[in-house]
This record gives C-alpha cells, sequence and structure tokens, in this order.
C-alpha cells in the first residue's frame, strides 16, 4: 500500500516533465487510476468507483475529445524515445493489473453505501443541491461555447 | 511524519509546480485535479474517525470539481479560439 502511495506523487512528477498533451493524458490516467486503487486499499469501494467512472469516464474523456478541438500548435520538439520510462511504466501497468484481482476478493468494505444513502437522503436532503450546481455547470459551459451565429 | 502524508503533501506541491512552470490551461486544469485528488484521500483517511457524515463532504467535493472542470474547459475554448498556443502569458 505504501508503495502505492509513493506512486502518486511519481505520477505528478511525470506530468511536470511531460511535454506532450497525449504524455499528459496518460500520465494523468494513470494517476487517477493509484488513486482509485488507494481508496479500495482503504476500504472505501464506493469512492474508489465513484472517482473511477466520475474521473476516467467522464473528464478524462472530455480532455481527449478537447484537445483536437483546440487546434494548438504544439511548439515544443519532442524528445526522444525513453526506453528505460517505458519500460518502468509497463512494469507498473503490470504490477497493478496483478494486484487489482486479489484486491477485491480480499477486501471487507468498511463503507456501507446502504447507510450512506439513507444519510444522505434523511439527515442531509439539502445535499441534493450539488445536482443542481452540477446542472448550472452544465448550462453555463453550454452558454459559453455557444456560438453566436 | 508517516509515509501516506507525505506523498499526499508532496502530490500536492508538484501540482502546484506543474502550474508554475508549465504555463498551459490545459496542465493548469489537470493540476488543480491532481491537487483535489490528493487531497480527497486525506478525506478519505479521516472518514474512518469521523463517521459516515463526514463522507457528504468527499461527494460534494467531487461533484464541485466535475463542475469546475466543465466550466474550465469551456472557458479554454472560447479563450484559444482565436490563437495557435494555450499559453497563459501571452
Amino acid at each position: 500500500m505504501k508503495i502505492l502511495f509513493l506512486l502518486m506523487p511519481i505520477t505528478a512528477f511525470l506530468i511536470l516533465i511531460s511535454r506532450k498533451y497525449t504524455h499528459l493524458l496518460f500520465f494523468f490516467f494513470l494517476n487517477i487510476l493509484v488513486t482509485s486503487i488507494l481508496y479500495f486499499f482503504l476500504k472505501l469501494n464506493f469512492f474508489g468507483l465513484v472517482v473511477l467512472l466520475l474521473y476516467l469516464g467522464s473528464i478524462l474523456v472530455i480532455f481527449v475529445f478537447l484537445l483536437p478541438l483546440l487546434r494548438i500548435k504544439e511548439e515544443i520538439k519532442e524528445r526522444k524515445f525513453k526506453v528505460i520510462l517505458y519500460l518502468l511504466l509497463t512494469y507498473l501497468l503490470i504490477f497493478l493489473s496483478l494486484n487489482l484481482s486479489s484486491l477485491f476478493e480480499k477486501n471487507d468494505a468498511y463503507f456501507e453505501v446502504k447507510k450512506f444513502s439513507e444519510i444522505v437522503i434523511k439527515d442531509y436532503l439539502g445535499f441534493e443541491l450539488v445536482s443542481i450546481l452540477l446542472l448550472v455547470a452544465i448550462v453555463g459551459s453550454y452558454i459559453l461555447i455557444k456560438d453566436e451565429h | 511524519m508517516n509515509i501516506e502524508i507525505f506523498s499526499i503533501i508532496l502530490t500536492f506541491f508538484l501540482s502546484l509546480l506543474i502550474i508554475l512552470f508549465k504555463r498551459s490551461f490545459v496542465y493548469f486544469l489537470v493540476a488543480i485535479e491532481i491537487a483535489f485528488n490528493s487531497l480527497l484521500i486525506l478525506f478519505a483517511i479521516n472518514i474512518k474517525e469521523k463517521g459516515f457524515e463526514f463522507s457528504t463532504f468527499f461527494i460534494y467535493i467531487l461533484a464541485v470539481v466535475a463542475a469546475e472542470t466543465a466550466i474550465g474547459l469551456s472557458i479554454l475554448l472560447i479563450l484559444t479560439k482565436g490563437r495557435e498556443s494555450d499559453n497563459y502569458d501571452i
């Protein structure tokens, strides 16, 4: 688990040294993956799934589809192929995939979704206002990018 | 200081370094995501001590991050319409 915690700053550092947007998105993907696995290790399965769905399912996909729309000329020249870096990444992915299967078998969930949903619905009904916030964000972003003509 | 807290703080400061050194809107938005991610793990560690009610904050912050990213990306689209660079110094 401590190794996984250390992988988080490593992926952030890889983002810092990356020079292309594609590399940036790949390292961002790794960062999210490591973070969500950390939640599973902390026995918070629900949060791990939420992070995985929200970040990989929506935010990263938006980034991927947005970059071709920007039409930015990447001024920085590509570096030479770094074999060691890619070998390290391959090792990292193999390590993660080997550990993922055992994670789901042994993990006793500390977090109970039923109890959490009861708290949200009964005690914190004002919490539902978050959905309005998301709706406002959708409408706001539509108004911002709407073509006037 | 244990290694968990150390790596969270290190990730947070690395995201600040990304904002400082990269000077690109796309990197800027990704760095904010990473900073929020690292701080959310601190929340998650404390959920066991504080109880389930504390976890409502977690979902709330996640929703705010998602909304902020949607708005940020649309602003980025507008700003880069007539430009060929997303450097925010230009």
